[in-house]
């Protein structure tokens, strides 16, 4: 472990750590540009690197990116990436009072505690953590994404069943282009171009960016500007003294997000949203959530990161990439000639080692900057909306396109943003749509999926015969009374405060 | 994204003699019905392939049933019949939107920059809050601006092939 770490702060190894950090915060800023493709950009710069340098650098990308893409969630309602989701909910209401500044600070504080909780338990847990990875086949995986979706009671805003109704209609969504078995293309009408179905960061770009632009030209001349820039001294300190009066939801929401990350195909996408819905449903004051409640920032975040670190653990200890970035960190290892796996623990310890500090020290250095560059990232909420609007509506694009080079996914980013906008409107809340966008294409595969097992045994047995499976459902249901129940409370005692 | 705010569930308010106001749940329930007859209808067959999209088609086309009831019992807000789209911010969202599809209508012919920057002049031209030579200057500042900064970034630093302006003698 030691001489990992003297890997790790070797100048050498810092250097690449920072310019990791650095491409990563201005990846995962850019709505539509995520952590994968960073670290695929960065990766031929990797190869006249020395391995440990080499991973240093596409480690510190991957964990600043998971933090930037908080700052458009924050600043504009644009979630940069899947996994910032639920960050923007509390995130832009946060700026929206004048208090952005607040809320990136929040987010890179908590992307650090996060951070180094997953980076630690990759250290020392990856052996027992990597065996309880194994144990997650199609069946859990299916549990684990209707658990998710349990979150939708959560972010539904006023009405639960317009909540549920938005979840199926973005899962709906998810199912356009080639099916899950892929033996046909559904909703395609004879285009070839939507057989590649909806790219979901173009989606949720669609959901978030597009309906908030509208709204900024709707509402121009009563909001100059998207919100009020307040400078304010010691803003730092006051926010992480405020985290820290709350740790069990920073740490709850940390090892949440590391145990989800060890997941294969889940990680922050599914982290942060069931993070943020734990930080409501044990807050005391769950009315704040949504309205601008800085745990739930927090616990998104902080959720997020730490799946980052938690991805690892199948991606070095079992050779299987736990996150889509990860895959690529994975491929810079094979072409370094270094094969992942149990043994690797044993014949490279120190490369390991070296990983795992290098990903919390990046930690690091994503918090200062983040708190050095959020006063300056917070005003530019100041910029009229007169001009902010269609500057918006550019990056959305831009990003939207990048994602594949499809001008297919900018058409479909454009329509379904103005159909969501019409849809709030009528009461359905974008918050569901863009979930159920995110947990479709994991849900239905693991679906599908078990359903083929089970032609060959019960089907019972499948989705209802391992521990897992079991305790996945029962946290399934506790999730589906609590919502109806603590939904029922609030309304009755809004019914008591009307009379 | 503050744009309205749902109703709680319990108020409603009985409709009243020449009232030109519908209950908000009703044309929720009816545009979610189309939505899921629509996707219900394009269905195929095949149970692996469609039992997923079939389920979420029903059990969207069963919430639909229950916010038309809702609506039909007069739960719920009420909104006017025919919401005018002529004046105030209904027509500076239906212009907008018009300025969105011609955007991507023009990246193809035009090229993405070319077209990027027009957007961007045009809309902040037209949202500004008057027509004043100086706001026409900073709209055309900031549509340059914007479109230089984004193509030195996103051209050159990440490689990304956005579609080229062909009428133009030299490569953007």
């Amino acid at each position: 472990m030691l001489e990992g770490l003297s890997l790790a702060v070797a100048p050498a190894s810092l250097f690449a750590i920072v310019i990791g950090v650095l491409s990563g915060m201005l990846v995962g800023a850019l709505p539509g540009f995520t952590a994968t493709m960073g670290t695929a950009l960065l990766l031929p710069l990797t190869f006249a690197l020395p391995v440990d340098q080499g991973l240093a650098m596409l480690g510190g990308l991957y964990v600043a990116a998971m933090f930037a893409d908080s700052v458009p969630a924050c600043l504009v309602n644009i979630p940069g990436t899947p996994s910032a989701l639920a960050t923007a909910l509390d995130g832009f209401p946060l700026t929206q009072k004048g208090e952005g500044q607040k809320a990136i600070i929040a987010s890179s504080f908590s992307a650090f505690i996060g951070t180094t909780i997953g980076g630690f338990t990759f250290m020392f847990l990856t052996g027992p953590l990597a065996e309880v990875a194994l144990r997650f086949g199609p069946p859990e995986f299916f549990w684990v994404g209707v658990f998710s979706l349990t979150i939708i009671g959560s972010i539904a805003g006023d009405s639960l069943l317009k909540g549920v109704a938005g979840g199926m209609f973005g899962m709906l969504v998810g199912a356009v282009g080639i099916s899950a078995t892929g033996a046909v293309t559904r909703y395609t009408f004879g285009l070839p171009e939507l057989r590649g179905g909806l790219n979901v960061v173009a989606a949720l770009i669609g959901v978030f960016a597009i309906p908030q632009v509208i709204a900024m030209v709707s509402d121009r001349h009563q909001n100059v500007t998207v919100a009020t820039y307040q400078r304010s001294h010691g803003v730092v300190l006051a926010t992480v003294k405020e985290i820290l009066q709350r740790p069990g939801n920073v740490i709850r929401s940390s090892i949440l997000g590391t145990l989800v990350g060890i997941l294969p195909g889940a990680g922050s996408p599914v982290a942060s949203p069931l993070a943020y819905n734990e930080a409501r449903r044990w807050s005391k004051d769950k009315k704040r959530f949504g309205k601008g409640a800085l745990e739930g920032v927090v616990a998104s975040e902080a959720a997020g990161n730490a799946a980052a670190g938690g991805a690892m653990i199948p991606t070095l200890g079992l050779g299987v990439p736990g996150s889509a970035p990860a895959a690529v960190i994975l491929g810079s290892l094979l072409l370094h000639g270094v094969r992942p796996g149990p043994q690797l623990f044993q014949t490279g310890s120190e490369l390991i080692y070296g990983f795992a500090w290098a990903v919390i020290l990046a930690g690091i250095a994503t918090l200062i900057l983040g708190s050095i560059l959020a006063g300056g990232l917070a005003r530019m909420i100041t910029i009229p909306t007169h001009l902010l609007a269609p500057i918006v509506l550019f990056l959305s694009v831009a990003g939207s396109f990048a994602v594949r080079n499809s001008m297919v996914d900018v058409f479909l980013m454009l329509g379904l943003g103005v159909a969501v906008y019409f849809l709030a409107k009528l009461g359905f809340h974008p918050g569901p749509i863009g979930l159920g966008i995110i947990l479709g294409p994991i849900v239905e595969p693991a679906l599908v999926q078990a359903l083929a097992i089970a032609q060959a045994r019960p089907v019972v047995d499948v989705f209802l015969g391992s521990f897992v499976a079991k305790t996945l459902i029962l946290l399934t249901l506790a999730s589906i009374v609590w919502v109806l129940y603590s939904n029922r409370k609030e309304a009755r005692a809004d019914l008591t405060l009307a009379e | 994204m503050q744009t309205s705010h749902s109703p709680s569930e319990t108020e409603s308010s009985p409709p009243e003699s020449g009232d030109r106001k519908i209950p908000l749940d009703l044309v929720a329930g009816l545009v979610l019905g189309g939505i899921a007859a629509f996707f219900l209808l394009a269905s195929g067959e095949g149970t692996l392939d469609w039992i997923f999209p079939s389920t979420l088609g029903y059990g969207s086309a069963i919430v639909a049933v229950v916010l038309v009831l809702r609506g039909l019992l007069g739960f719920g807000k009420r909104v006017p019949r025919f919401p005018s789209m002529l004046s105030g911010p209904s027509r500076d969202v239906a212009v907008f939107i018009v300025i969105m599809a011609g955007y991507v209508l023009l990246i193809r012919p035009l090229g993405f920059w070319p077209a990027s920057a027009i957007t961007i002049f045009v809309a902040a031209a037209y949202l500004a809050p008057r027509r004043s030579r100086r706001n026409v200057t900073i709209a055309v500042v900031a549509a340059l601006v914007v479109v230089v900064l984004a193509y030195l970034l996103l051209v050159e630093v990440f490689y990304v092939a956005y579609p080229r302006a062909r009428w133009l003698p030299f490569r953007l």
